[in-house]
């Protein structure tokens, strides 16, 4: 990915150094860090400050007034997420995403913050959540102005089986948006490294949306190492949970086919507590990596098998358990989950599956199930202000939040 | 078929054809006797009319009247004829007869051969019944109830299955009528709401012109009818082409549907392939080659394919960008390799693409 100017609109080092000039504004005061004030004003509203501020103070505060803040939508530990308006258009809604001040991070921006900017304003596709602008509030907070998108994630359609059915034809209609948004990160040169049900968020128009680039990286150079702890412990790779340090693309499609799973089964196809449980329902529920399905799979770092050896398993297992979306369609899912990396379908090859063309045909959009009421918004503004690459565990028991956040790269 | 008619042998009638004026018994006349009906017995099929058989035979069975004939008949066995040839009528009853016992269908068989033997059987004793010697009839007769003994429990199912299929078959036949009938009313309905439709219509211009309102005659039609087109187009309006529509007529499916039947595309129209340049299966590369061979890259699945394609793009990445262009369209393209560079040439939403401006300009 090619340097973006964009981090220009950002506030530069040295603004950062000092607080913001809004919050003791001055009228004779110079400009924070001794640029020269610029003759124009922007806007009439802007005039009023200008003399205080230097140029890129001037078009985050330009930026900043185009939106109006509403009402919460969301507390956490990393971000809040607020209701916007566009100022010129209230009719239009925006989320604002405001990352709190880390305390790991006290000297800059916290890395999750940097990588959803820096690939989210690259990416522009209809299935990945847009990035409108940033700017930055009092106290130099980040705030990310993200496309409002009301109506929920993936995880409580596919939770709530007593209210939402769904069938094969809606199974389609998603899996084929997101493989597009996840065909088109990769074909950018982004893997997302963190896909799962509830950072698939549904638009008003039922278009399922890709958030949370939070874990998200451009593919790396060769030689150069990677962080194997990315990605939700029960949508994570083999090659992950092995330690690898150089990998490709391919984890982000077994994260797309276990999100498959799921939508057929309304349930984690593997959802373990441990990263070593992890380990051992992949090889029951897939098989266990071996040298003879995996070549050279023993020789990465953190290999650790249980002496219980599980052959790969046939399509009458898949058949029993994913029979409903048709033989073409237990045929993907199988694709998706090879064990070997190397093996495994591309996001490109998936859309080139014929199971897209078998009946039945894809559900529109306009059609989808939705949840109703007001349950959506609430869902979007946990799963905007959640940590990237946690399991939502306090949902599920109530154990401790675990954090299982990679170091930076 | 009674089982009387098994024990006596069927005699050939003798005058084959059915009296029409005159009873060849009492001799009366259908002149004297409007409602005269003529009778037959299958014992002989002499033909009497309705009021000699129950003359001779309301006491009891009573001898056949005809002087050649000493068959005894009964007032039960008496029915009017269906064929006005008795011959055939008798022809027909033997038929029936023979067919209710040998009522095997092909699918009783192994091979079509059995079947075909099996038929020409049933045939030649069908012939031998119908217009055989007395000896032969005789013959062919006691086979047939020796076949029926012996075959009893097949005839009785053979004949449940045939029924099931009759009545299989005269339900579907019942539903393509209602079927057919239920598509003729649709039309007419639909050619009388079409047939309405046109009458509106036309009153309402001419209201419009009695009113005097503004325009030529012309103009007003023009006016009405751009607020009728939505619904007439609705309306089918094949059935009716109104002769001043000008402008064509939407007669395929609508909007929605066309949407429905759109094939699915996958990739949802967009092509992200290179448009300026093509990237090889292979660079040679001596930097790259432990990438490709060494096993912490080799085994998690690194992919150096990828490596060139990024590299590739990033190498390209700027020659698509035309400040000029980027300044007119403002907004951000969707999806495309336009979209990208457009990222890349910093103009993706307004005050940032001032910054923009400036490094540019």
């Amino acid at each position: 990915m090619a340097v973006s100017p964009l981090v220009d609109g950002l506030p530069n080092p040295a603004a950062r150094a000092v607080s913001s000039p809004l919050k003791n504004a001055a009228p004779a005061q110079a400009s924070s860090n001794g640029t020269p004030v610029p003759a124009v004003a922007p806007n009439a509203t802007a005039a009023v400050q200008s003399a205080a501020l230097d140029l890129s103070e001037q078009m985050n505060e330009d930026e900043k007034r185009k939106y109006i803040k509403g009402k919460k939508l969301g507390e956490g530990t990393y971000a809040n997420v607020y209701l916007g308006q566009v100022r010129n258009d209230p009719s239009q809604l925006v989320a604002i995403k405001k990352i709190k001040i880390n305390k790991e991070y006290t000297e800059g921006m916290s890395p999750d913050a940097v990588r959803e900017i820096k690939h989210l304003q690259e990416l522009d596709h209809p299935n990945i959540i847009k990035l409108h602008t940033v700017f930055s509030s009092k106290d130099q907070n980040l705030n990310l102005v993200l496309e409002f998108l009301p109506l929920g994630d993936l995880e409580i359609l596919i939770k709530d089986t007593a209210n939402v059915h769904y069938g094969v034809a809606d199974t389609k209609a998603w899996m084929g948006m997101l493989t597009r948004a996840v065909w088109f990160c990769h074909e950018n040169f982004v893997l997302h490294r963190d896909i799962k049900p509830n950072n698939l968020l549904i638009a008003a128009d039922g278009e399922v949306k890709l958030a949370d680039f939070g874990l998200a990286r451009s593919f790396s150079d060769p030689y150069r190492p990677m962080t194997s702890n990315v990605i939700t412990r029960w949508y994570r790779p083999p090659e992950l949970l092995f330690g690898a340090r150089h990998y490709s693309a391919a984890v982000d499609v077994w994260s797309v086919g276990l999100v498959f799973a799921e939508l057929v089964m309304r349930a984690p196809y593997l959802a373990g507590n441990t990263e070593l449980e992890q380990i051992e329902l992949i090889c029951k529920g897939v098989g266990t990596p071996t040298e003879e399905n995996w070549p050279g799979v023993t020789k990465l770092p953190e290999y650790t098998i249980s002496n219980q050896i599980t052959p790969v398993l046939g399509k009458d297992h898949y058949n029993a358990l994913f029979g409903t979306v048709g033989n073409e369609g237990v045929d993907l899912l199988m694709k998706t989950l090879i064990l070997d990396p190397r093996k495994r379908i591309t996001a490109r090859d998936m859309l080139k599956h014929p199971w897209w063309h078998k009946d039945p045909k894809p559900t529109r959009k306009k059609e989808l199930p939705r949840k109703s009421g007001g349950e959506g918004e609430e869902k979007v503004g946990a799963d905007l202000k959640r940590r990237p690459g946690v399991v939502d565990e306090d949902k599920t028991n109530k154990v401790a939040r675990k954090l299982d956040f990679g170091g930076p790269l | 078929m009674s089982r009387k008619a098994v024990t006596s042998t069927v005699t050939q009638p003798s005058n084959a054809i059915l009296p029409s004026d005159i009873c060849p018994v009492c001799k009366r006349v259908r002149y004297l006797n409007t409602d005269m009906r003529f009778l037959i017995n299958p014992e002989c099929y002499h033909a009497m009319c309705s009021q000699c058989v129950d003359n001779i035979f309301k006491s009891g069975p009573a001898q056949c009247p005809y002087v050649s004939c000493s068959k005894t008949l009964r007032l039960r066995g008496f029915r009017e004829a269906w064929f006005g040839d008795l011959s055939v009528e008798r022809e027909v009853d033997i038929r029936k007869r023979v067919a209710a016992v040998f009522n095997n269908t092909q699918d009783d068989f192994e091979t079509l051969r059995d079947f075909n033997n099996y038929l020409q059987d049933v045939e030649d004793l069908t012939f031998a019944l119908v217009s055989g010697t007395d000896e032969e009839r005789r013959k062919a007769e006691a086979q047939l109830v020796a076949y029926e003994e012996k075959n009893k429990a097949d005839i009785d199912r053979n004949r449940k299955k045939g029924r099931e299929v009759e009545a299989a078959r005269k339900k579907r036949e019942a539903e393509a009528e209602a079927a057919s009938k239920a598509r003729r009313l649709e039309e007419q309905r639909e050619e009388e709401e079409a047939r309405k439709e046109e009458a509106t219509l036309n009153r309402e211009v001419m209201e419009a012109l009695a009113r005097g309102e503004a325009g030529t005659a012309a103009q007003i039609q023009e006016r009405i009818l751009a607020h009728k087109r939505q619904r007439i187009a609705q309306l089918n309006g094949k059935h009716f082409p109104l002769p001043w529509t000008a402008a064509p007529k939407r007669t395929g499916p609508t909007e929605d549907e066309e949407d429905r039947n759109k094939p699915y595309d996958p990739f949802g129209a967009t092509d992200l392939d290179p448009t300026r340049y093509q990237i090889r299966d292979t660079y040679e590369n001596s930097w790259l080659d432990p990438a490709r061979t060494r096993d912490d890259h080799r085994v998690p699945g690194y992919s150096v394919q990828e490596y060139v394609a990024r590299a590739m793009f990033e190498a390209f990445a700027g020659l698509g960008v035309d400040i000029d262009e980027e300044k007119a369209g403002a907004q951000r393209a969707v999806g495309t390799v336009g979209a990208k560079h457009a990222a890349q040439a910093n103009t993706t939403s307004g005050a940032l693409r001032k910054a923009g401006d400036d490094v540019f300009g």
